[in-house]
């Protein structure tokens, strides 16, 4: 008798044992990845376009270089034209200065041609491209310019005119 | 216990001020700034002269009489993009000669006269050159005046002169 209470009390004892661990759960917990994607423009003139040279420039006949400009963004963009005179129009020795301003006109995507503006102008950038979406115009492709130059009779002949271009990215307004 | 309760309340500032600096830290760096870069361009003009006598050898003075002035009048065109000088001349002296025989010429020199806004003073035609106008560069139409005194005692004959002009750099 005793020998079967003690058989059932190992039953019980291994039973109890059985139920829990069958009773254990999967145990689970998590951690949430944050990331933050900053925004960000990139800019580049190609080094063969950072200098253009305008060639052939007679009297009364325009004059057209073309020049690139590459742009990374991962956000909507602008772009913007600025030059470095005070009247935006080309300087040469001896206080020549051209009476017409270059443009600069965007091939693809299309946009211009703008005067570009100096530095003394009411608006000293003006706008060439804008809202260009990242998907479609970013990345090594590279956007052509288009420098144009009106030279006329009273533009005084000399060998060195010059302008600097400033083309300047940023998330579209 | 009041003490803890500080420790506790300066606790919670601690922790509000800190998510408030990662607040504006991650907010500088959402919005991207404007990049630039540029390019320069470089343009060599040459100088450039032109001259057009669209009239050239074809002048006639209907109206010459002895005792008088006669004039006929062209439009030169001078086209520069430097400062320029307009110059004249005429052959013989700049005397018209008779047609048929070279030896015959007017007793008086043939004068031109740029007859624009703000006529200038008659130049007296010779051998070379002599100024007639000059200014800055650009494209200039200038109405000139050929004037010829006819003497009593020159030869009625048929005349004529070659005039020269020259637009050089000035």
């Amino acid at each position: 008798m005793k020998a079967i209470e003690l058989c059932l009390l190992y039953a019980l004892a291994a039973g109890s044992l059985l139920l829990s661990v069958a009773a254990a759960q999967p145990v689970s917990d998590s951690t949430r990845v944050y990331a933050n994607l900053p925004s960000r423009i990139e800019i580049n003139v190609p080094i063969q376009h950072q200098n253009l040279q305008l060639q052939n420039c007679t009297p009364a006949s325009r004059i057209s270089v073309t020049g690139s400009v590459e742009v990374k963004s991962n956000l909507d963009w602008d772009l913007d034209v600025a030059g470095s005179t005070s009247d935006g129009r080309m300087h040469g020795t001896e206080n020549h200065e051209l009476h017409n301003s270059m443009t600069v006109s965007a091939l693809d995507p299309p946009g211009g041609p703008v005067d570009v503006p100096g530095t003394e102008s009411s608006s000293p950038v003006a706008a060439l491209l804008s809202n260009i979406i990242p998907g479609d115009y970013s990345g090594s492709s590279a956007i052509g310019l288009t420098f144009g130059q009106l030279f006329e009779w009273d533009d005084y002949a000399d060998d060195s005119y010059q302008l600097t271009v400033t083309l300047a990215a940023s998330p579209a307004a | 216990m009041k003490s803890e309760a500080e420790r506790l309340g300066l606790s919670r500032i601690i922790s509000h001020l800190t998510l408030l600096l990662l607040v504006v830290s991650q907010s500088g760096s959402i919005t991207a700034r404007s990049v630039s870069d540029s390019t320069h361009l470089h343009a060599v003009y040459p100088s450039k002269l032109e001259l057009v006598l669209p009239h050239e050898g074809d002048l006639q003075m209907s109206d010459a009489s002895s005792g008088n002035d006669a004039k006929t009048s062209i439009l030169i065109t001078v086209r520069s993009n430097i400062d320029w000088l307009l110059q004249a001349k005429g052959n013989y002296g700049g005397k018209m000669q008779k047609v048929t025989d070279s030896d015959v010429l007017l007793k008086n020199q043939m004068r031109v006269q740029y007859t624009g806004e703000c006529p200038s003073n008659e130049v007296v035609l010779t051998n070379n050159y002599k100024n007639y106008r000059r200014g800055p560069p650009g494209e200039y139409q200038i109405p000139t005046d050929f004037k010829q005194m006819f003497a009593w005692d020159d030869q009625p004959t048929n005349y004529t002169v070659r005039v020269s002009f020259k637009v050089s750099p000035d």
